[in-house]
């Protein structure tokens, strides 16, 4: 499958701080790909290498089949680009964002627009500067959409947004979804569960996985074991179980690398007396905050 | 190309404010530049007042002017900021080149050719052709506008708002001063630097200046942007500091009978009291040295560029400064100049009774009438083609020959035989000075600028005035030179001849005694 973005071994250090540290990335194209992370993870900081924005210090990065170092100008007519902390033209009306924008752009749909200023409520005569921050962010996303983007690049679009506001903006993304590459970062989770293809988790600059949805979902399961009280626990446990706890005859663990054929097999191994084992999906927050709470231990 | 113009019409949209307070400002300007007879027209202002803030607005409208092209220049490049990265037009498929064209057409439209405009209208008002002045006019563009613009745009290109901005100006003014303090320390003692070495310097500040710009829209480099230019400032800086040739090697030592001026030193008499009439000029205490003047030959001046005094080895010299600048024009006629020079009054204190031995060091430059032609002065307003349109005018209570000439002030050696004129020897001037006793000389030395004078006005006003020739005595009477219709001058261009340094000597003198006396 083509990439709409590739990275290999992309690093940016500030000074002795390394923000992003040798992460290799594919991104298909068609795919709606969630960069999920802590703060400081570094994920508007690879969203500002994929974007040109700042240089890569080692590896490199590639958009479209572009390198990301020789992005820009007419490049950026296939790629729509949000963020929360852009800055904004505060001094300009709505429409005559909207009107300066069309004339950049080959491809932008009037129609399109004009769907988008209808679907999202945007009041054409008023400034910038006094739009509420939800409505500065659908005028973002109306002007990213308005010219069928191959790409769209989204770097915390939700934060800080009321429900009704994010339902809107999923919406219209999902909607510019079937004939566009989405990749956002968002803290997020509940939402990007609902609608994400591909999910990649960043730490502290590194990449610890990134994969189809799907795959994540049979790959990280909840287990439930009841046995004879165990203390303590049996060790060495998996490295693959995560938060290992007994309370009683209970044991519970997520386990990250979860085969039904080999889990059951280890469960038996340690414990013996199990008589009731049982396996649950877990939701991706579930899965983010498992993952979160072993950096911390760790 | 459309992005340009695109781009061009949002910013016209957005700074509309910006550019009538500039437009208004340049209308302004205009109407204070159509005042071409400077001197005149302050003159015909009777109350102070009125002349207090005629003079005024000569000097702070065009510091206004340009602080509004500097604050035009600053908005519209910073619209589109380069520096950061949260920029909302960065992401857009916005064309480095175009973005840059529509900035410098907006700069060009809305500064360039409204000055232009008012270029040619005070040409043409002024008296002067346009057509042949074109060419001039144009290369004027590349004076002070084309400086203010360049350095502007590099300034707006390496910051991200108005506050930065101010932040690098205050850094640029910081290092001009310390530029210029190093400058006069070092200069003093050094000759003239090489063309060559003048032409790496601009090269080098220039072309930082022109490239950084360019080079930011194209790539965004910040850092690397602000480092260049403080870079190549920073080394035309220590260039233009290094003294290539010293005063020594510019000026060669001549002995006194080879030299075309001979200059003697005179007696000096000795003061009574410990610090007769001890002027007050802050710190400083000035030595006045009268020397005989003679042997300059007809046609001829003698400037004094600098001058050094020293001592004997083993006496105390710590109060000697080196070369110090001098401006004296040594004529014909001259026979007595009296030569000044500064000593900090804590030194002068102490060693003023103290017998020294001065060695005087002088270095001059002479120059050469050439093609010289009589100009009979007519009554009212003239034109000639080596001065421009002149007039007589009176400029504090003196008579002057007031000019205007395009671009730039030209070089002249001027002589009005004052004893010998129709304008009367005898009466007495405004000042109540006995007028036009002896010769009077008009004297404005060649440079070698090629470019017009940096400046917002094409024609250039200026005023000749003809200095009589020092008295040979102190004790003789002063007096003032008048010049009148029918007044012949004798005019001629001034031709560089040669530099040369003497040495004369003042064996035994107290400073005390050098100290200029108020009955001078």
């Amino acid at each position: 499958m083509p990439l709409a973005i590739h990275t290999e071994q992309l690093t940016r250090r500030f000074g002795r701080i390394t923000a992003v540290d040798s992460v290799n990335l594919d991104v298909p194209e068609g795919a709606l790909y969630a960069l999920v992370g802590q703060n400081g993870a570094g994920k508007t900081t690879i969203i500002k290498v994929l974007m040109n924005l700042i240089p890569a210090t080692l590896g490199s990065a590639t958009i479209l089949g572009e390198n990301s170092s020789d992005i820009r100008g007419k490049s950026y007519a296939q790629v729509g680009y949000v963020s929360e902390n852009q800055e904004n033209p505060e001094w300009m009306r709505v429409g005559a964002v909207l009107e300066y924008l069309r004339d950049f752009y080959p491809t932008w749909d009037c129609r399109l627009e004009q769907s988008l200023v209808k679907q999202f409520e945007l009041p054409l005569d008023r400034k910038v500067k006094v739009l509420s921050r939800g409505m500065k962010m659908k005028l973002a996303l109306a002007s990213a959409l308005a010219f069928h983007p191959r790409l769209i690049v989204l770097d915390e679009p939700f934060g800080g947004l009321d429900p009704l506001v994010r339902d809107q903006l999923i919406e219209s993304l999902l909607e510019s979804a079937a004939e566009s590459t989405v990749f956002i970062s968002s803290h997020d989770l509940a939402e990007i569960e609902t609608f994400s293809t591909h999910v990649g988790y960043l730490e502290s600059g590194r990449l610890l996985f990134s994969e189809e949805m799907s795959s994540l979902a049979t790959r990280f399961r909840e287990v439930e074991i009841v046995t004879e009280p165990t203390h303590p626990l049996p060790s060495p446990l998996p490295p693959s179980w995560l938060q290992p706890k007994s309370s009683g005859a209970l044991v519970r663990f997520i386990d990250s690398r979860f085969d039904e054929q080999n889990t059951a097999a280890d469960i038996y191994r340690l414990f013996p007396t199990a008589t009731n084992v049982q396996f649950r999906a877990l939701s991706l927050r579930s899965i983010f905050l498992a993952l979160a709470r072993k950096s911390e231990e760790a | 190309m459309t992005q340009v113009l695109h781009m061009f019409r949002k910013d016209m949209r957005r700074h509309w404010p910006e550019i009538l307070i500039s437009l208004a400002l340049l209308a302004l300007f205009t109407r204070r530049a159509l005042n071409f007879w400077e001197a005149e027209a302050y003159e015909l202002l009777s109350y102070s007042i009125s002349r207090f803030f005629f003079a005024l607005s000569g000097r702070y409208i065009p510091f206004f002017l340009v602080l509004s092209w500097i604050f035009l220049i600053l908005r519209v490049v910073q619209g589109e900021t380069l520096v950061g990265d949260r920029q909302w037009w960065v992401t857009k498929p916005y064309v480095w080149w175009e973005l840059l064209l529509s900035k410098l057409f907006f700069v060009f439209l809305f500064i360039s050719v409204p000055l232009l405009h008012v270029h040619l209208l005070l040409l043409h008002q002024a008296g002067f052709s346009v057509l042949p002045n074109l060419g001039r006019l144009v290369l004027m563009q590349f004076t002070l506008p084309f400086i203010v613009i360049a350095c502007t745009l590099a300034l707006a290109s390496t910051t991200r708002n108005l506050a930065q901005a101010l932040l690098g100006a205050g850094i640029v003014v910081l290092a001009l001063i310390i530029g210029l303090s190093l400058d006069s320390l070092f200069s003093q003692s050094a000759g003239d630097g090489p063309f060559l070495v003048d032409w790496i310097v601009s090269l080098l500040f220039f072309g930082s200046i022109l490239v950084v710009p360019v080079w930011q829209y194209a790539r965004r480099r910040t850092r690397a942007s602000r480092v260049t230019i403080a870079g190549c400032s920073g080394a035309a800086l220590v260039l233009s500091l290094i003294p290539f040739s010293r005063v020594e090697q510019v000026y060669p030592l001549l002995a006194i009978k080879d030299s075309p001026a001979q200059l003697a030193t005179l007696p000096i008499a000795e003061h009574l009291e410990n610090t007769p009439g001890l002027p007050s000029f802050g710190s400083a205490v000035v030595l006045s040295i009268p020397v005989n003047v003679s042997g300059i030959a007809p046609g001829s001046v003698v400037l004094v560029d600098r001058m050094k005094l020293t001592v004997d080895p083993g006496e105390d010299s710590g109060w000697t400064q080196g070369w110090v600048g001098e401006y004296h024009q040594l004529w014909p006629e001259s026979q007595r100049e009296s030569l000044t020079y500064d000593v900090k009054r804590k030194d002068y204190e102490t060693i003023a009774a103290k017998p020294l031995n001065l060695h005087i060091q002088l270095a001059l430059s002479e120059y050469q009438e050439a093609a010289p032609r009589t100009l009979l002065l007519p009554s009212g307003t003239f034109q000639d083609t080596q001065l421009g349109i002149c007039r007589l005018t009176t400029f504090v209570r003196s008579q002057v020959l007031e000019c205007l000439k395009p671009f730039r002030s030209p070089a002249y050696i001027g002589r009005f035989d004052a004893p010998n004129s129709p304008c009367g020897s005898v009466r007495r001037s405004a000042n109540n000075l006995p007028v036009n006793l002896r010769v009077a000389y008009a004297w404005a030395g060649p440079d070698r600028e090629l470019l017009p004078t940096p400046g917002l006005n094409p024609v250039v006003d200026y005023q000749m005035f003809f200095g009589p020739i020092n008295p040979a005595s102190f004790l003789a009477e002063r007096s003032e030179t008048v010049l009148c219709p029918g007044a012949e001058l004798r005019l001629a261009h001034p031709l560089f001849k040669r530099h040369f340094r003497i040495q004369l000597e003042l064996p035994a003198v107290r400073l005390q005694d050098l100290v200029e006396h108020p009955s001078f």
